[in-house]
């Protein structure tokens, strides 16, 4: 398979990432939360990333999505809490804002290559 | 959902295999409930396997090889593979009343306590010197709402999931032959008996170094100009693999590299020993001219450095003199694991399967490299690679596992190579008489498997029983009590791991110049009483059904030993019962009568 994830799972992504924040930050126990919210963590930041490389290629980037969701699941909490800032929330809004700022990059990319 | 309708359209063109992976799968999930835990004996799960549970498998092996032999498309192979990783390495967490082994209770503790205070306490041990995974783990948890033990159950299923696909990319590299790679992958499956994909640092962290080499074989390999060993092939030799799709640009190439910083960062904050295997795979690919990202190994060394230079330095100024000392000592390594063949006559039955299942995945992979090599293929990076884990032997004993760990690090190579042994060019397989040697060999590492993996269940189930005699305890000891079991094969530490001290009868000084042919167990009592009436401010005394399991299972002592203690300190006007249930009992010093009272 050589194809690029379509472009509306941006938006999904984004939606997605907005959403689990949200219920982080509002503290639902919602009982759709923990699917959510390994949706979110697992994929999220990861696509939203992985996206602005353009592999083309479905097996490597769902690979690399879930291993730099991961990674980033990892390391965003872990400099909350050697600074002294530990909080689950702070890491969920941090990694909201890595995917709105990659989707934004992915975005400004698109309408650049439109304009051409 | 384009991806599910083509899904869909390929399961539609092999119904009658994705109707057996099915009904197998449907056969399992029925005969789980016939899985009685209870008369387990020391073979493992293996001797309380219904007859119908092995037909599952059986039938999913079958349909699988029918798969390879008419060359079935990626999805239907697809469901065949995820049928049979929730098969193996989920069948425990299915049955089990609670998560088992008691090192993964450990780990829920650690990550309790990040969860509980917001940090980390370097001194306490070396979890806490690289905490990235217990801090993964205490975020998730506190995010999804979904307990530290639940994560700790179903952690080997998802783990397994999470290598499929780093798994397949690695393989898809050395060949476009489909069958090749899943048929590795398969071999991979059927042979990671090891269990070091429980709720721990290195089961995550596994699926990390998979994906970096993953990274680096597909994206930037190379192939030297000149090559170091000039072997002859029998035929005209194959061009080297290419990987598949276009060459990366320059911005692609540095995005990659960002990637595998990133995903090494984690490893490194994370595991002691992992990252260490990382750099001397990838300084091998780099010597040898097969990776073209040149500085990345001295770039892994300089972030290992800075990690233990910054953040575990407590624990390494501490035991410097200890690391150093077990450096490069090769007999140390090899004695520690060695050292573990001993038991019942059962488990030592079970420790010869898992030596016999070692070698023989490891000899196919051997007739299979040469196979390969006489056909004309030449997967030196591969080959590198399943060979590199191998100069870990003389680091570092590692607790008595660094054989364990060296045979996981190789075991994807390995795995490529014994599959290369039946497939090991485009044109070669097709006949009946291979599709019947892959199931001969599958069926043979699927029995190999079944009671290597899960040869040591009868210590590392715990019961519900058991569970609340340890939560029992935490409720009754105060915090800086010292807690007393009878070895540490138990529930224990998942709750306020910092507040309390540990001790195990195992390790007195009378356990240990113990006669077990003619014994004294109220020399144990004795001893384990003084200690506990010096405990400030209580101790108390925990003897579950499983730590007795454990001790017998590895030969610590004869049958029944740990029960005849237990009867010793019923008996003793020194001891009394707080609690018991049907598998455990607790027990505390008699308290002083007050002068008056």
């Amino acid at each position: 398979v050589r194809r690029r994830l379509p472009p509306r799972w941006a938006g999904v992504n984004v939606a997605l990432a907005a959403a689990a924040t949200l219920l982080a930050i509002a503290e639902s126990q919602t009982p759709a939360r923990p699917a959510l919210m390994l949706a979110f963590v697992l994929v999220s930041p990861g696509l939203a990333l992985v996206r602005l490389l353009r592999l083309g290629d479905r097996v490597a980037e769902l690979t690399l999505v879930l291993a730099l969701s991961a990674a980033l699941a990892v390391l965003v909490p872990s400099v909350l809490l050697y600074a002294d800032l530990w909080s689950p929330r702070a890491a969920c809004a941090a990694l909201l804002g890595i995917v709105l700022a990659a989707t934004a990059v992915e975005t400004a990319r698109s309408q650049q290559a439109v304009e051409r | 959902m384009s991806a599910a309708r083509a899904v869909l359209r390929q399961w539609r063109g092999s119904a009658d295999l994705v109707f057996v992976a099915l009904c197998a799968s449907l056969l399992f999930a029925v005969s789980l409930p016939d899985v009685d835990l209870s008369r387990m004996t020391d073979l493992g799960l293996v001797s309380v396997i219904p007859f119908s549970l092995v037909l599952a498998l059986g039938a999913l092996t079958v349909s699988f090889c029918l798969c390879l032999h008419h060359a079935r498309n990626t999805a239907v192979l697809l469901l065949h593979v995820i049928a049979l990783v929730v098969m193996l390495y989920g069948v425990t967490t299915l049955v089990a009343e609670v998560p088992r082994f008691n090192v993964a209770w450990r780990h829920v503790g650690v990550a309790d306590y990040i969860v509980r205070t917001g940090d980390v306490a370097p001194g306490i041990d070396v979890y806490f010197n690289w905490p990235g995974f217990f801090v993964g783990a205490a975020f998730v948890s506190e995010l999804t709402g979904v307990g530290l033990p639940t994560l700790a159950n179903w952690a080997p299923v998802a783990f397994n999931l999470l290598y499929l696909a780093p798994l397949l990319l690695i393989l898809r590299t050395a060949t476009d032959d489909e069958r090749l790679a899943w048929l590795g992958v398969w071999f991979f499956y059927l042979t990671n008996w090891i269990g070091q994909d429980y709720f721990s640092p290195q089961g995550a962290t596994y699926f990390l170094y998979l994906v970096v080499l993953a990274v680096l074989l597909r994206w930037f390999a190379s192939v030297p100009a000149r090559r170091l060993l000039r072997l002859r092939p029998r035929r005209e030799p194959q061009p080297e693999p290419v990987p598949p799709g276009a060459e990366p640009s320059p911005a692609q190439r540095a995005g990659l590299v960002a990637v595998v910083v990133v995903l090494f960062a984690a490893m490194v904050s994370g595991h002691q020993l992992m990252p260490f295997m990382v750099v001397a795979s990838v300084a091998a690919l780099v010597f040898a001219g097969r990776c073209t990202v040149r500085g990345l190994p001295v770039l892994m060394l300089v972030m290992i450095g800075t990690w233990i230079a910054f953040l575990a330095v407590a624990y390494v100024n501490g035991h410097l003199d200890t690391v150093l000392a077990d450096l490069g000592d090769l007999r140390k390594s090899v004695d520690s694991t060695t050292n573990r063949v001993e038991g019942t006559a059962e488990h030592l039955l079970v420790v010869r399967v898992r030596m016999l299942l070692t070698l023989f995945i490891w000899m196919l992979a051997l007739l299979g490299a040469l196979r390969a090599l006489r056909r004309g293929r030449r997967d030196v990076s591969l080959a590198l690679l399943a060979v590199v884990p191998f100069a870990l032997i003389g680091f570092a004993p590692y607790g008595g596992e660094i054989l364990l760990r060296i045979y996981l690090f190789a075991l994807p190579f390995v795995a490529f190579f014994a599959a290369a042994l039946f497939y090991p060019v485009r044109a070669a397989g097709r006949s009946w008489r291979t599709t019947r040697a892959v199931l001969l060999v599958s069926v043979a590492l699927l029995g190999g498997f079944s009671v290597a993996r899960y040869g040591n269940e009868r210590m590392d189930q715990f019961s519900q029983a058991e569970l609340d005699a340890v939560n029992r305890l935490y409720d009754l000891a105060p915090r800086g009590s010292l807690l007393v079991a009878g070895d540490a094969n138990l529930p224990w530490r998942f709750r306020d791991y910092e507040r309390y001290r540990y001790e195990l009868l195992t390790k007195t000084e009378s356990w240990r110049r113990m006669n077990w042919k003619r014994p004294r167990p109220n020399a144990v009592v004795r001893e384990i009483a003084a200690v506990m009436a010096a405990a400030q401010p209580r101790a108390f005394l925990i003897l579950t059904r499983s730590q007795q399991a454990g001790v017998e299972l590895l030969g610590l002592a004869p049958r029944g030993a740990l029960w005849r203690i237990r009867r010793e300190v019923a008996a003793s006007p020194r001891f009394e019962l707080v609690y018991r249930n049907a598998d455990a009992a607790i027990f505390t010093l008699r308290q002083p009568r007050r002068a008056g009272a």
